[in-house]
């Protein structure tokens, strides 16, 4: 069950229907019935590998009593779960097993979500281990953490001492909420829809495959198309399950910032995959770095392993390949760069920078961001052929569709970020409010109509 | 006086209705642009600067839709077939000879490239319900008649939503694209997100100048090949289809289907033998076994019925030169063909 679709929908309206009628002390357990119909309208087998994971790491908290060695235990166990049901394929493959096991096997692989789960695991285990909160003594809450639909298959990663104590207050969905879970519904389904699925159907598929087939233009304008799809088909997905939440009373994380505005890495990175960043920035970039300075490492190590190591752990998570990895390691090595002017000198905050220099930071963290979408995109031979096309001729924007849609998408970044609230739209006129919506809605009507229809990208990690 | 408040409270919802100004006001909006933009797009000054509205049929039938309601006057006389029939018969030609006789009639190219008979009782029935003609001439072709599984069959117009609409099927597609000269349009523009959507409106509007006005296709290609013989190789794919030929009794019943259409509304339906160069009997197992087995069937259910089969004996009068390719006559051999047409046509009108 694809969250755009319309069946979504239906199920949504059913579950939140029969949410508010029930007492509040069953509302969990509805929730949690729901959200595991919703994970076998996948696949039966991924609700029992999230049951697995849910039981392992419920026992783990209860019985972590501040030890590390049961921390290293659950990060272990969790790993290796990821890793065994991301390569079971791989194995299987090389094991002699018979045609009918290597089957049944197989049908476990790779359940969607599981990475998002595994790193809401761990941080569950880090946290009770550090003491920061206390082991969930409720199975049904610390269930519900794990695998509450709207946040299952391509997160917001939640924390647990941020999401379980919503569990435990009186959640109330009232007029207010209900436009605002509505404003990012359609937001989202305006970013996926309009912005996102279209810049990327009218990328030509074959340039992953043959990018040396086109010219310097082209080129350049798909990558423009790319990023931005990239970007909107998240951050739709984002906005969808967000406001899907708030229908019933539980606020999930921002995952997203207008992240093309950032004026250098380091804010680039508190914009993109908010909560995936903030993940790596508490359990490995701070770890990392305090672990260093405690055994006095030199200053170029602690300036340079903390994210590189957390940049590469970053592509490693998006998938094991070399690709990924670079992808990480030039985000590791970006961030490294910017900061190498802060050895000799203290680092002026972006907004306290002249005007120029924040546009010249902005448009060149938003080029070296797009480049380093190459890796992420296709293999490694074809990023090269890619990369040195760009450079074979002038960058034009040779399309007037995609150049209208990057205007658009900007336009709304733009009115959010000046703004600085994401549901700006709710505090303008009402004219002015109608029209937007209006123009949304025109906009969603005319592209369900459309030959544009794309998965969600992060739904493959 | 505003609407009633409703007031809806549980324990964990506490909503007021009705709520969502701007939603009424924007649902307004969009009624009303709606509204603006299906009035602009009715105006024939605007449909002429834009594509075929799209009535989710293939291609050449939306170019042929969008021609014919532009005609001064409502054909009465159809010409069904598939691709050889498109390309064969210049309707308007035959209107022109048939106006200086007491036969006078307004002619239209219907038929499209993959139209087979089993596909042509759908179209048939679309025609005579919609346009009420006088005549219907089908072209019948020895390829379209031979067997071949169910899945290689095109089945667009029985799928057709427009058409299950129009045939009673309620269905809110159809009526959009019934009722909406606006909805059509968004179905015409549906691929403006695909990369080589440039190219798809090059190569549609390129293939819509080799339509005439009056349904027909104007192809100028000469065939070069004729002279050399087939290679087992190179043809493979056209050997394959003709291997094995037996005439198809899902397309003798839909023949049948269309003789009883037309014998319901009163409709004069006059069959005509599709021409063919020689050659492609060079690809025939049994070259003149299975073409007589195709023209035996044929006549045999034609003669039963009373419906007159034209064909033409010579096939000496359509030289090499006149052949788009083995199936095909080009703009050429459709004058040509067309010009013998009439005579039979006539003397077939005249035809109780």
């Amino acid at each position: 069950m694809s969250i755009t679709t319309p069946i979504f929908l239906v199920f949504v309206a059913a579950v939140a229907g029969l949410y508010h009628v029930l007492p509040r002390r069953v509302q969990p357990a509805w929730l949690l019935a729901a959200s595991y119909a919703f994970y076998i309208s996948w696949a039966w087998e991924f609700a029992l590998v999230l049951a697995g994971l849910t039981l392992a790491n419920y026992m783990l908290g209860r019985f972590m009593n501040g030890r590390r060695s049961m921390l290293w235990t659950g990060v272990g166990f969790n790993l290796l779960v990821l890793a065994g049901l991301k390569y079971t394929g791989f194995f299987v493959a090389r094991l002699p097993v018979s045609e009918g096991f290597a089957e049944f096997v197989l049908r476990f692989a790779l359940p969607v979500g599981l990475s998002f789960l595994v790193l809401q695991a761990i941080s569950y285990l880090v946290d009770v281990q550090r003491g920061q909160m206390e082991a969930e003594q409720d199975l049904l809450a610390f269930g519900l953490y794990l695998a509450y639909f709207p946040k299952l298959l391509s997160g917001p990663i939640e924390r647990a001492r941020s999401f379980l104590p919503q569990l435990r207050q009186p959640r109330l969905v009232d007029n207010a909420i209900l436009i605002q879970a509505f404003t990012l519904i359609l937001l989202g389904f305006f970013r996926k829809k309009v912005l996102a699925d279209p810049l990327r159907t009218m990328i030509d598929p074959e340039v992953w495959q043959t990018p040396l087939a086109y010219g310097a233009p082209e080129l350049f304008t798909w990558l423009l198309a790319f990023s931005f799809s990239l970007y909107n088909d998240f951050a739709g997905y984002t906005n969808i399950i967000r406001g899907v939440s708030l229908l019933f009373g539980i606020e999930l994380t921002r995952n997203f910032q207008q992240p093309y505005f950032a004026r250098n890495f380091t804010e680039f990175w508190n914009r993109w995959h908010i909560s995936l960043s903030n993940w790596l920035r508490d359990y490995i970039y701070f770890p990392l770095a305090r672990a260093l300075r405690q055994r006095h490492a030199g200053a170029v190590l602690n300036f340079v392993l903390p994210p590189m190591v957390t940049m590469l752990a970053s592509g490693l998570w998006h998938g094991a390949s070399w690709n990924m990895l670079l992808w990480g390691g030039l985000h590791g090595l970006y961030q490294i760069g910017e900061r190498l002017p802060t050895l000799w000198r203290p680092a002026i905050p972006p907004d306290q920078q002249p005007r120029a220099r924040q546009a010249l930071g902005m448009a060149l963290t938003f080029i070296l961001a797009a480049l380093a979408w190459l890796p992420f995109q296709m293999p490694l031979e074809q990023a090269g052929q890619y990369l040195a096309g760009l450079f074979g001729g002038v960058p034009l924007i040779m399309n007037a569709r995609i150049l209208l849609l990057v205007v658009v998408a900007l336009g709304l970044d733009w009115t959010q970020a000046h703004a600085k609230d994401e549901l700006v739209f709710l505090h303008w006129r009402l004219p002015a409010r109608a029209a937007a919506l209006a123009f949304g809605l025109l906009a969603l009507l005319f592209v369900l109509q459309s030959d544009t229809s794309v998965s969600f990208v992060y739904q493959g990690f | 006086m505003g609407l009633p408040e409703i007031h809806i409270k549980t324990h964990s919802l506490d909503v007021r209705l009705p709520f969502g100004k701007a939603l009424f006001f924007a649902t307004g909006m969009v009624l009303l642009t709606a509204f603006l933009l299906e009035g602009l797009f009715r105006l024939p000054s605007i449909q002429a600067r834009l594509m075929p509205q799209s009535y989710l049929l293939p291609d050449a039938y939306e170019i042929k839709l969008d021609f014919m309601a532009k005609l001064p006057a409502r054909p009465d006389c159809f010409v069904l077939g598939s691709s050889v029939a498109h390309a064969g018969i210049h309707a308007a030609q035959l209107n022109e000879s048939l106006a200086q006789s007491d036969r006078a009639l307004t002619c239209f190219n219907f038929a499209a490239p993959g139209a087979i008979p089993a596909e042509q009782v759908a179209i048939a029935e679309f025609v005579l319900k919609e346009y009420q003609p006088r005549v219907l001439v089908l072209m019948v072709y020895f390829g379209d008649f031979k067997e071949r599984p169910p899945e290689s069959q095109d089945i667009a117009w029985t799928q057709s939503v427009w058409l299950r609409y129009k045939a009673g099927q309620v269905n809110a597609q159809g009526f959009l694209i019934e009722h909406s000269t606006l909805y059509r349009y968004i179905l015409t523009y549906r691929k403006w997100a695909t990369h080589d959507y440039e190219k798809l409106t090059t190569d549609t509007r390129l293939g819509m100048q080799l339509f005439g006005a009056d349904g027909s296709k104007r192809d100028t290609r000469q065939f070069e090949k004729f002279g050399l013989a087939p290679d087992p190789v190179l043809d493979a794919a056209v050997f394959r289809f003709w291997k094995g030929y037996r005439v198809s009794a899902d397309q003798l019943t839909a023949l049948e289907a269309i003789i009883d259409q037309t014998a319901e509304h009163g409709v004069q339906l006059i069959v005509v033998e599709a021409p063919f160069h020689r050659s492609i009997l060079n690809y025939v197992e049994d070259p003149e076994g299975d073409y007589q087995s195709f023209i035996d069937a044929v006549s045999l259910l034609l003669a039963e019925r009373g419906i007159s089969f034209l064909r033409m004996e010579d096939w000496s009068v359509l030289p090499d030169e006149v052949w788009a390719d083995r199936n095909h006559l080009n703009k050429y051999g459709a004058d040509l063909f067309t010009d013998w047409l009439t005579g039979p046509l006539f003397d077939a009108l005249s035809q109780p």
